[in-house]
């Protein structure tokens, strides 16, 4: 009894990968639906993902098209993990090489950093309100570093485990255990500090 | 899961999300057939040209072989417009002789 039930969410979920590997290669020889579908599954979480990183919704997009399309090039899919693992490792390394190109700085340091270096097109109260805007969660989390916002979206939106955040974000499996534990009490702090809980 | 990640994790995922836009579906499928076409086109190091050359082989391959053709008749037909000017040459050299 406690084989069955123990092991029908695997088997669950190695149907559902074969369902996407299905989809996937019917979509790579030029399936219309299948192609749809795919991006109707996978885009919300993957722009969610993006947003959570960049913090900003424009920014986001760009990165899950160019995701997608990476997805697509690679043409091979074993149907051995989520696809969505795939699709959220591409995100992830994306918006890391958006923040690299974009400031040296940006992928080790939080939200009052980047005030610090941003050009001067905004006053910094102007940028504050403009973050403030968008959520309260996402203003905390805009405090925190590029890889504890993407750690704690790996692990809030896909359920990722510590190896599949440590393959994402590039690092050993004990640093992404410490970098996602140091994400969830940082992000607390923050939030008890500006008075959202 | 501790009731504290729960929350967390709660608060996260259904947290205020903006939304992508109306024709990001569109935009997505058109940016992955545009490219996946242009990938299979230089895969293996071909290009579009040769992309419609396998398409249209048999075409190709008759008009190949109707230009081989022709260019053989206009070569013949110039060999044996010179061997008929090498006899008149020469049938006019015996008559001097």
């Amino acid at each position: 009894m406690w084989q069955e039930f123990k092991s029908r969410p695997i088997w669950a979920s190695m149907m559902a990968h074969q369902a996407d590997a299905a989809a996937f290669s019917a979509a790579l020889e030029g399936d219309d639906k299948a192609a749809r579908k795919l991006i109707a599954s996978l885009s919300p979480k993957a722009h969610a993902l993006a947003w959570r990183i960049l913090g900003e919704s424009i920014e986001a997009e760009d990165i899950v098209q160019a995701a997608l399309i990476k997805l697509f090039e690679a043409k091979k899919y074993d149907g051995k993990s989520a696809l969505s693992t795939y699709m959220h490792t591409i995100v992830t390394r994306l918006c890391f090489d958006k923040l690299r190109a974009s400031a040296s700085h940006k992928l080790d340091y939080g939200f009052e950093f980047d005030e610090l270096v941003s050009d001067s097109r905004s006053t910094p109260i102007e940028a504050l309100e403009r973050k403030q805007s968008d959520s309260n969660v996402q203003h905390a989390m805009q405090f925190l570093n590029a890889r504890q916002r993407a750690a704690l979206a790996l692990w809030a939106y896909h359920d990722a485990t510590i190896s599949e955040i440590a393959k994402a974000t590039g690092l050993e499996v004990n640093a992404a255990y410490q970098l996602l534990h140091r994400a969830k009490i940082n992000l607390r702090k923050k939030m008890e500090h500006l008075g959202y809980e | 899961m501790n009731d504290d990640d729960k929350k967390l994790k709660d608060k996260i995922v259904f947290d205020v999300h903006p939304r992508l836009s109306e024709d990001f579906s569109k935009k997505a499928l058109g940016n992955i057939f545009i490219k996946k076409d242009f990938i299979s086109a230089n895969n293996d190091g071909t290009l579009r040209l040769l992309s419609f050359a396998s398409r249209h082989k048999f075409i190709l391959s008759g008009c190949l072989l109707l230009g081989i053709f022709a260019f053989q008749q206009g070569h013949q037909k110039f060999i044996d417009e010179e061997l008929l000017n090498v006899d008149t040459l020469s049938m006019s050299s015996f008559s001097v002789l």
